[in-house]
């Protein structure tokens, strides 16, 4: 930079020459252009690269000074080596040969006295060219621009003033790029710097990035682990359950194979006895000689199953599963199904039996467990309904009390009749005859109760429902008339017969009837009023008999609603809460249905259906 | 009046039963009107002989109960069995609470409801003569003048003549002249029997305020 002022002058020099203008319009405004043109290089070359401004300069000299040659030789603003490039007139290919121009003009480009005319032989045809040699920076420190032509006029006073003018351009441009370039480079330097600390965040990002890759690609490998963990671990469930299968089988061949073979004589005394007998606790050497019936142990409590078994065995038959009980040498209960057929010899004697046993004793006992549990199903059902004729207690002692309190009256009036001096016969018959009639009357209630109080249930045979419905309200008659409630009957003629158990329906029904009569008893007199209807229903499966029990009376809340038919749910202060459940049940062992509703002003209806017979 | 034959009523809603006791109170003798309900019984005309009532308790319409109070409402004396198809204990309690003579419950042995009638018919006699002796007492006392009945109420109280005669501020013979014409209307045999006609009467012994404090 310091070199600048010095520069200046020397630059400032051409206008300082006199300049010699042409005379016509047309070449002064050609000159004027190219002036313009120089003034505008800068603008041009801005920006550029400092390596491409050497070649920028020649493009300018050539065309505007019609040059057969332009050679340039400049520093390189980075600091390298110098840049060489020069332009041949029509030998376009010479460009890049720079150097060996350079050659051809040794004298021309380091001769330090530049600035002056000489002649050049031209590099393709060796003819001499007129030629000028400027410096470019300090004392051509920077470099030398050679300019030839062929035209002996060259270079004019305007072509040197162009010259000049275009060589201090591209000092001034080659200057901005060093400055460009230098500043380029302590940029570079920073942005270096901050490239690299964008590098190391780039790098963490990437990093980040490379992590998040992983762990994305970690967790996608996992949960393919955990799959093959999974298909694994279901693989080895089927394994294991059918390993369990192969070995339930196993036990199940080894339990078949625990069972024991057996033979025993024409007495039924055993013969032989296989060793599996030792496993159940029982020696098979103590069992040979004596009978099957020696040793159980339940001859005494079943002796209708034994009865048949020896008959069987006396006519020679084979049985299948006869199961007795016996006891292990321990004294624990053993349970033992025996199977066996009769053995002949080739003359038709029989021999005796042959055949295998197993020890049932595990199944025995679910059996028992399971009958206990369906014996108290059925006690506590029993019990129920003993509990509601209990209930009716009242009624049934009313209706067995009135004829005996009359037989009782009327046989102490028989008997006073009788002491006097001359009985009056006539009213001792009448007396004998309201006796008999009470004394049928009375059966008549044991009868019935007898029937209802059955322990043993019924199988289900074709019922006749009004039937049912006739059998019951006798029963409920009395207690419905001493609380004044009125009981209606409307039953169609033509109820399909169903498949059911009598009493059991009798129970229900006599449940239902209590319960409304219950309902109505502390209500207004004109509500006390029973209706008992009983419809046919077609529906898709054959007709239906459907009977209703409606009342007017207290009615449930729709909170009761969807309890009333559960056990042990009751709203009466001395109820179990098992009539409702119970009937519904009974009801649906019979495929039937046994439902309520609430009447639109009092009370509830309850309904019963139950298909009819096919 | 104790001669006349006594009735026995029977209400029963049962018609066996309800025979069967008309034949077996007739066949020792005695008088017998039965009745299917409460109501029935209450509206038929009653004569004034002594007699008893056989109730059941569980009737239709009006119950045994009811009748009962019904009774006792119109002052009506007629004693009353009860009768019941159940051993309804609190309902018993109530019966007799209420002044029933026996409570039996069906069946019962029938010389048991004999023996009930015949002992409910004799309480109703004694009633009724009871009642009878109390009518002719307050007859009596009626015919007294207010002076004699001054002086009855001090004779009863153990009061001598002339204690009297100062309590009222008259002479010891006037006393003495009232107290004969008093013994006399109230056909007294005795002084004993005059204290007793007074306390059945409910005449309370005079009290002399002055000789006793209060």
């Amino acid at each position: 930079m310091e070199t600048t002022p010095e520069r200046s002058s020397s630059a400032l020099e051409p206008p300082n020459q006199v300049v010699a203008l042409p005379g016509d319009t047309a070449t002064l405004s050609s000159q004027l252009r190219d002036l313009i043109a120089i003034l505008a290089l800068p603008a041009v070359w801005s920006g550029r690269d400092a390596a491409d401004i050497p070649e920028a300069v020649l493009e300018a000299l050539s065309s505007m000074l019609r040059l057969d040659l332009a050679y340039i030789r400049a520093a390189d603003p980075a600091g390298s080596g110098p840049v060489e490039t020069a332009r041949v007139q029509g030998r376009p290919d010479l460009g890049s040969r720079g150097r060996e121009i350079a050659g051809l003009l040794a004298d021309g480009t380091t001769d330090p006295d530049a600035n002056q005319a000489l002649v050049l032989p031209d590099p393709a045809t060796g003819e001499p060219l007129r030629a000028t040699r400027t410096a470019l920076g300090l004392a051509g420190h920077t470099g030398v621009v050679i300019a030839a032509s062929r035209r002996s006029s060259f270079p004019t006073p305007f072509e040197r003033f162009l010259l000049q003018s275009i060589i201090m351009q591209a000092e001034v441009a080659l200057r901005n790029a060093a400055l460009m370039t230098a500043l380029h480079h302590a940029l570079h330097c920073e942005q270096g710097a901050r490239a690299d600390a964008e590098a190391a965040y780039r790098a963490k990002d990437l990093l980040n990035e490379e992590l998040e890759r992983r762990v994305v690609e970690r967790t996608r490998q996992l949960s393919l682990v955990n799959q093959e963990l999974r298909s694994e671990i279901a693989e080895r469930k089927r394994a294991e359950a059918a390993l369990r299968e192969s070995e339930q089988r196993f036990r199940d061949y080894a339990e078949t194979a625990s069972d024991w073979l057996w033979e025993t004589g024409p007495d039924h005394s055993f013969t032989r006895l296989s060793e599996q007998l030792t496993r159940l606790g029982i020696d098979p050497a103590g069992r040979i000689g004596v009978t099957r019936w020696d040793f159980a142990t339940d001859v005494e409590e079943e002796p209708a199953k034994w009865r048949r078994h020896v008959a069987t065995l006396e006519a020679n038959q084979p049985f299948r599963g006869f199961v007795y009980r016996t006891a292990s040498a321990d004294g624990s209960v053993v349970y033992i199904s025996t199977s066996g057929k009769p053995v002949f010899d080739a003359d038709g004697r029989f021999l005796g039996y042959r055949g295998v046993s197993s020890d049932v004793s595990a199944a025995v006992r679910a059996d028992q467990v399971e009958r206990a549990l369906h014996l108290a199903q059925a006690e506590l059902a029993r019990v129920t309904r003993v509990t509601t004729l209990g209930e009716l207690a009242a009624s049934i002692a009313h209706e067995i009390n009135q004829p005996l309190a009359a037989i009782g009256a009327d046989a102490n009036a028989c008997l006073h009749w009788l002491a006097a001096d001359r009985p009056d016969l006539d009213s001792v018959r009448e007396a004998l005859t309201a006796i008999v009639k009470d004394g049928d009357r009375a059966a008549a209630v044991i009868t019935r109760i007898r029937t209802l109080l059955a322990r043993s249930p019924l199988a289900h045979e074709p019922c006749d429902l009004t039937g049912v419905i006739r059998d019951v309200l006798p029963l409920v008659g009395p207690e419905i008339g001493r609380h004044g409630i009125r009981l209606d009957t409307s039953l169609v003629p033509d109820l399909p017969p169903i498949m059911g158990d009598r009493i059991q329906l009798q129970q229900v029904l006599l449940n239902l009837l209590l319960n409304a009569a219950e309902a109505v008893r502390d209500v207004p007199p004109e509500r006390r009023r029973l209706v008992v209807r009983a419809t046919l229903e077609p529906r898709e499966d054959g007709p239906w008999a459907v009977v209703a029990v409606e009342d007017a009376g207290v009615g449930f809340g729709e909170a009761q609603a969807p309890r009333l038919f559960e056990a042990f749910y009751t709203t009466k202060p001395g109820g179990l809460g098992m009539g409702l459940s119970i009937s519904r049940s009974i009801i649906e062992s019979h495929r039937g249905r046994l439902w309520a509703t609430a009447n639109p002003d009092h009370g509830a209806t309850f309904h019963l259906a139950l298909p009819g017979m096919r | 009046m104790s001669a006349e034959i006594p009735i026995v009523f029977v209400v029963d809603d049962d018609r066996s039963v309800r025979d069967a006791l008309r034949r077996l109170i007739t066949s020792v003798g005695m008088t017998v009107e039965v009745f299917p309900t409460a109501q029935a019984f209450l509206s038929a005309p009653r004569g004034d002989a002594p007699g008893c009532l056989v109730l059941d308790v569980r009737l239709p319409g009006l119950s045994g109960l009811d009748l009962q109070r019904e009774l006792a409402n119109t002052h009506a004396t007629l004693p009353i069995i009860f009768l019941t198809g159940h051993g309804d204990i609190p309902m018993s309690v109530q019966a007799m609470k209420a002044g029933a003579i026996e409570f039996l419950t069906k069946p019962f042995r029938g010389q048991d409801l004999l023996d009930a009638i015949r002992h409910a018919i004799d309480r109703d006699r004694a009633a009724r003569m009871e009642r009878q002796e109390l009518a002719e007492l307050n007859r009596r006392y009626d015919t007294l003048t207010p002076r004699e009945r001054n002086v009855m109420a001090g004779v009863v109280a153990g009061l001598l003549n002339k204690q009297i005669a100062a309590e009222f501020g008259t002479t010891e013979a006037t006393v003495k002249e009232q107290r004969g014409q008093l013994v006399l209307k109230m056909r007294a045999g005795s002084l004993a029997e005059l204290v007793r006609s007074a306390g059945r009467l409910g005449i309370a012994p005079y009290d002399s305020g002055g000789t006793r404090p209060k």
